[in-house]
């Protein structure tokens, strides 16, 4: 009843604008506009290339998430870096060359930061990734 | 009286802290010549990684003799563990003694990468890959316990 009237009387649509991401390869780190700065890392040798990506929005559960899922609910969601390929922004301990959040347990703060968050029809906003 | 105490040590002696490297009952390890892609003789696929005590690690930076990778199927709080951060004392003390780099994972993302089979959220089937230093694969083992790894660690040479 009270999620009825919520969205009977809220204003406008739940969504924020275009998130707003920054990566950084030395010193590792994770930057999210307006949430803050998270420990990141990613493959040595093949890390994503640097510029702008379109982070999308995630289209299904990730089961090889689910071993971090004691740690953070929603671990099992990844967000796709750009429209194609297999390079995820997502938690975890090992990474192939994906944006790999170490911060485990901060991973839902992420999440609900990144979800609601709209670029467009297909993206939740742009991750700009630096050599630096 | 005795039959309790012994019987309160034994349980005390196998229960597990939260970071508790926990092994299975041995079953027997099987050799495999393939696992996935993989096959002996080929180069370990590269990752870079970080322990849960937040050491980092690139498979390409290991220098010893022989690295092991040792992908667990049990569930367990630990993403990676490395080297001197098992808790198991017997294999702990091997590694330190022997040239070799001993990676035990759970990360389901690089086991998968791997070709291990990954059901209902975890790892099918325990494998260990050793490597030499190059990274060629020379052993592949299933069913693997920590007996196993320290049997092993046995025959290694000494640093």
């Amino acid at each position: 009843m009270v999620l009825f009237l919520k969205a009977i009387f809220a204003r406008g649509h739940p969504y924020r604008g275009s998130a707003k991401v920054k990566f950084y390869t030395k010193p590792e780190k994770l930057e999210i506009v307006g949430l803050g700065e998270f420990d990141a890392f990613t493959k040595d040798d093949n890390p994503p290339p640097t510029g702008l990506h379109d982070i999308e929005i995630p289209y299904e559960p990730h089961p090889k998430g689910h071993a971090y899922i004691g740690q953070a609910r929603y671990a099992k969601t990844w967000f796709r870096i750009g429209h194609s390929g297999d390079r995820f922004l997502h938690c975890g301990q090992g990474s192939l060359g994906c944006i790999t959040v170490r911060d485990i347990y901060k991973w839902d703060q992420i999440y609900k930061h990144l979800i609601i968050s709209r670029k467009g029809v297909n993206s939740i906003g742009i991750v700009e990734v630096l050599n630096r | 009286m005795k039959k309790r105490i012994l019987y309160i040590v034994i349980l005390f002696s196998f229960s597990c802290t939260p970071e508790r490297y926990v092994d299975e009952t041995c079953v027997g390890n099987k050799a495999l010549t393939q696992v996935g892609n993989l096959n002996i003789g080929d180069t370990l696929p590269g990752f870079t990684g970080y322990t849960s005590k937040g050491t980092r690690f690139s498979l390409k930076e290991s220098n010893k003799d022989k690295v092991y990778i040792f992908f667990k199927t049990k569930e367990n709080p630990l993403g990676f563990c490395i080297n001197d951060e098992i808790v198991n004392e017997e294999i702990n003390k091997m590694v330190q003694k022997r040239s070799v780099d001993l990676l035990v994972g759970l990360d389901l993302k690089i086991a998968g990468f791997y070709g291990l089979n990954i059901q209902n959220g975890k790892i099918e089937k325990s494998v260990l890959f050793i490597a030499d230093k190059n990274k060629a694969i020379e052993k592949i083992y299933e069913d693997i316990c920590e007996k196993d790894i320290v049997h092993f660690l046995n025959e290694e040479k000494t640093l």
